[in-house]
């Protein structure tokens, strides 16, 4: 099963603009640019010009890109098996729906992996020609975070492919809603802010923040690593973000296993 | 037994209140069984329910000696819906290598069986997109897909939709080698009469989500001469002759 979603997914053509940007970039840095060590604890910073850029900041909005192409691309395929033509296609053969939904997330993150893993191999070549390092902590963080940052759309985009019958839909509102993740993530301070301070309403977002898997918190525990490699990582802060894929994933799994096609 | 149903009931709210009702309807191994009926019927939502594509009310569906919900039911079974939709950027070729991955037991020499069923569909255009295809062609590849497995039993929703003359009759007399080979169970719905009129053993009219009539082809042509009459009989008749 996993190898049919696989051989879908790679025939999207959008998806291959992931690596396409870090090798566009690699490319750009090694013409115009140049890579030297930070003096400010990252681990090291590009160099535009005049314009020096630590590592962190670069790779933040190098990811939002690869996070567009993976809201565009990767949804497509689960969109089209949602579609009662080829959904009886597939789910008359001697597939369970488990197998079909815990497959298509297996192929996504194993896709996801390949990708980094190809967005890796450009990057690696750029920091060892231009800056004679090889830092691994860097291309692990790619390597584990990218694929989860990713999956956190995802799981949120599914729900909403389930729940609408719609790509364009599912898409949008997947995106959105996992935005609203940044919000929930530091809403002790906008409740305060805004001067709440209500104890139901506090408690009531701190559980809503539990419902939304959390791509603001794989974001900054990935700004972390790439500025200060995995000791910089707050652990708590990722059991967060892995806690809150949870009750999307099973909410989509239900609605999947009593969706009729 | 090949397939079992008995009591199996659906509504539709949805749809004006519709509803299936089957009491009992069995297939026997190695038969070849049409369920025919106007549009909106219940055809097509009775073969979906046997394959769990869609949830009966009530009911039990067994399909090959298994509960129809588990997935070891569909081992041995291919089904052909009336609408499908194969990835269009694949190939012919590739789609039948893909949707080979979703089988238990996919052939070990799977190029040599699509060549070889290539061959017997008159398919030249393997290696051409499922998007640039004809209707007739994408019917073709889907039947390919459909019979590429030895399964026991093919659940044919309108096979024949788009498909010229020649290009059917290679179809069902790959149908009936296979029968003769293999003993295969063959369950088939459609509209075009004749295609069913030699071929059939035992026919079902369904009208409004219930089964009306059923007979056996001897039963048909000793008192309707064809399933032509036979079904005019019943659907267009105001007071049906009963077979």
């Amino acid at each position: 099963m996993i190898r049919f979603t696989i051989r879908t997914i790679l025939k999207n053509k959008i998806l291959w603009a992931w690596p396409g940007i870090f090798v566009l970039f690699a490319a750009a840095t090694f013409y115009w640019g140049g890579i030297s060590p930070s003096a400010e604890g990252a681990s090291f910073v590009f160099n535009f010009g005049k314009a020096s850029l630590p590592s962190g900041m670069v790779m933040s909005q190098i990811t939002s890109f690869v996070v567009l192409m993976g809201i565009i691309g990767f949804p497509n395929h689960f969109a089209k098996a949602l579609e009662p033509e080829r959904a009886s296609l597939m789910l008359s053969n001697p597939i369970s729906r488990s197998e079909f939904f815990f497959s298509d997330l297996a192929a996504m993150v194993t896709i996801s992996l390949a990708y980094a893993f190809l967005s890796v191999f450009p990057m690696a070549i750029l920091l060892g020609i231009e800056g004679g390092i090889f830092p691994m902590q860097f291309f692990l963080t790619m390597l584990l975070f990218l694929p989860l940052l990713l999956l956190t759309y995802y799981v949120t985009i599914v729900l909403f492919l389930i729940l609408t019958d719609s790509y364009l839909a599912g898409a949008l509102l997947g995106w959105i809603v996992t935005g609203f993740s940044s919000l929930f993530l530091n809403i002790e301070k906008v409740l305060t802010t805004i001067g709440i301070n209500s104890e139901t309403i506090h408690t009531t977002m701190d559980v809503l923040s539990f419902l939304i898997p959390s791509s603001a918190a794989i974001q900054q525990v990935m700004q972390a690593a790439y500025g200060g490699g995995f000791t910089a990582i707050d652990g708590s802060l990722l059991a967060f973000a892995l806690a809150t894929f949870l009750p999307m994933t099973a909410l989509s799994y239900y609605l999947y296993l009593n969706k009729e096609f | 037994m090949i397939l079992k149903a008995q009591n199996v009931a659906k509504t539709y709210s949805s749809r004006d209140d519709f509803s299936l009702q089957i009491d009992n309807f069995t297939i026997a191994e190695g038969s070849f069984t049409a369920m025919l009926g106007p549009n909106g019927s219940g055809k097509s939502t009775f073969l979906k329910i046997i394959l769990d594509l869609l949830f009966a009310d009530s009911g039990d569906i067994t399909l090959l000696g298994t509960n129809h919900k588990n997935k070891l039911a569909r081992d041995k079974v291919s089904y052909l819906p009336e609408n499908f939709s194969f990835p269009k950027s694949f190939t012919v070729g590739e789609m039948l290598h893909a949707f080979a991955d979703l089988k238990t037991s996919p052939p070990p020499n799977l190029d040599q069986c699509i060549s070889d069923l290539a061959e017997a569909f008159n398919v030249d255009y393997l290696d051409k997109k499922m998007k640039g295809l004809s209707k007739g062609m994408r019917q073709t590849a889907a039947l390919m897909n459909t019979f590429l497995y030895d399964d026991r039993f093919y659940i044919l929703d309108e096979p024949f939709n788009g498909l010229d003359a020649v290009q059917k009759k290679a179809i069902m007399d790959y149908i009936f080698q296979q029968q003769e080979e293999r003993n295969i169970t063959v369950l088939i719905t459609t509209h075009i009469l004749s295609d069913i009129d030699k071929t059939c053993d035992t026919l079902h009219l369904i009208k409004d989500g219930s089964i009306i009539n059923s007979a056996s082809k001897a039963e048909i042509q000793e008192q309707f001469g064809n399933v032509e009459e036979y079904y005019l009989n019943h659907f267009e008749s105001a007071n049906p002759v009963t077979s």
